[in-house]
């Protein structure tokens, strides 16, 4: 998939280079792509190891299990079936609370578990607003779009968060306000 | 605004403190953890970031712009974001490379810039989402999940571009 991404781009490149007469400059970007990328990551490490090293911190002070604890009573309002399930509860609640503080690879599992509780050889209103919560992503601190902006210059990297915030907050409304209507009759 | 992180740092150390954890131990290890993802995403950041590089300087995106233009009137987003809006759902490493040709583009603290980072923060990978969490893939409803995530997904666009007009 990503290789057919990248061989169409650099094949549309190449044509418009010829057509515009740019190829210099493409070749010159082959080169200084690959440099550029360095610095990026060597600017962008910093604040990302930055935030992985706190994320630890938070998720071995308990921080990430007392947040899925807090969110066990609105999830069962969103998602009435985690109510009587107390397996699939657990799983969406850690779900929820490790996206929430960026530790994706940790909600991986919790997600896979929690989506296989709720599905009932179709997809059920409560499945429906658990993967909706997934797919608007739900995140404190997005670590690695801070570093991407700490890295071109921003002069407060962290000045979009509230605007992050409002945004998250209001298409996740959107979002399952949205499947509650669609799969109304699929309890 | 300036507080958020500063308060942060200090309450997550004074949570892990309080808890009587190692909490010198617990951020090195985490850092390790941040170095390591940092070695994973740099392969296919430098490819991707080399295809849309070329696209850029080949005059291809302009073109591309210029084309989404009348569209993009129509709803009143700005055209350079439309290629991060399409490729966002699809691919991470694809929608990351092309925030950070946007953000070098126009500069970090541009209003582009300022969608791009915002868009990119509030939305996630959704078709990767489902084929990991929908192993199967089908079941009765998929097509219509799929319709409303993506019909999320356009409605966050369009509150990326409001919420950034007001506040910036």
């Amino acid at each position: 998939m990503i290789g057919w991404i990248c061989f169409i781009l650099i094949l549309f490149g190449t044509v418009f280079g010829l057509l515009n007469g740019t190829v210099s400059a493409v070749a010159q970007e082959i080169l200084s792509a690959p440099s550029r990328c360095v610095t990026l990551i060597l600017e962008m490490g910093g604040s990302l190891c930055l935030f992985c090293g706190l994320i630890r911190v938070a998720e071995r002070a308990g921080l990430v299990a007392r947040f899925s604890r807090f969110l066990s009573r609105p999830v069962g309002f969103l998602i009435p079936r985690t109510r009587r399930d107390e397996t699939a509860r657990n799983a969406v609640t850690m779900n929820l609370a490790s996206n929430f503080f960026g530790l994706g690879n940790a909600a991986t599992p919790y997600g896979i578990q929690g989506s296989s509780r709720l599905f009932q050889g179709r997809i059920t209103r409560s499945l429906a607003v658990f993967l909706i919560l997934n797919t608007c992503s739900v995140q404190l601190i997005p670590s690695t779009v801070l570093a991407l902006r700490q890295a071109n210059g921003a002069g407060n990297a962290s000045d979009i968060l509230p605007a992050v915030w409002i945004v998250q907050v209001l298409s996740c409304l959107f979002g399952v306000l949205l499947v509650r209507f669609a799969f109304r009759g699929e309890k | 605004m300036s507080l958020i992180l500063p308060f942060l740092l200090l309450f997550v150390f004074g949570v892990g403190l309080w808890e009587k954890q190692p909490v010198f131990a617990d951020f090195c290890d985490g850092v390790q953890e941040g170095l390591k993802v940092c070695l994973k995403i740099f392969p296919t950041l430098l490819l991707m970031l080399l295809s849309v590089g070329v696209f850029r300087a080949s005059g291809a995106m302009d073109r591309l712009v210029c084309l989404l233009e009348p569209l993009c009137l129509h709803l009143q987003i700005p055209s350079q974001i439309l290629p991060l809006a399409l490729v966002r759902p699809l691919s991470g490493g694809g929608a990351l490379s092309l925030c950070q040709d946007l953000l070098r583009a126009y500069g970090a603290d541009s209003l582009i810039g300022r969608i791009a980072a915002v868009l990119s923060a509030s939305t996630e990978t959704t078709f990767y989402t489902l084929g990991v969490y929908l192993p199967n893939g089908s079941g009765k409803g998929f097509g219509k999940f799929l319709f409303c995530a993506l019909l999320c997904d356009a409605v966050t666009l369009s509150l990326c571009v409001l919420v950034c007009r007001i506040l910036f």
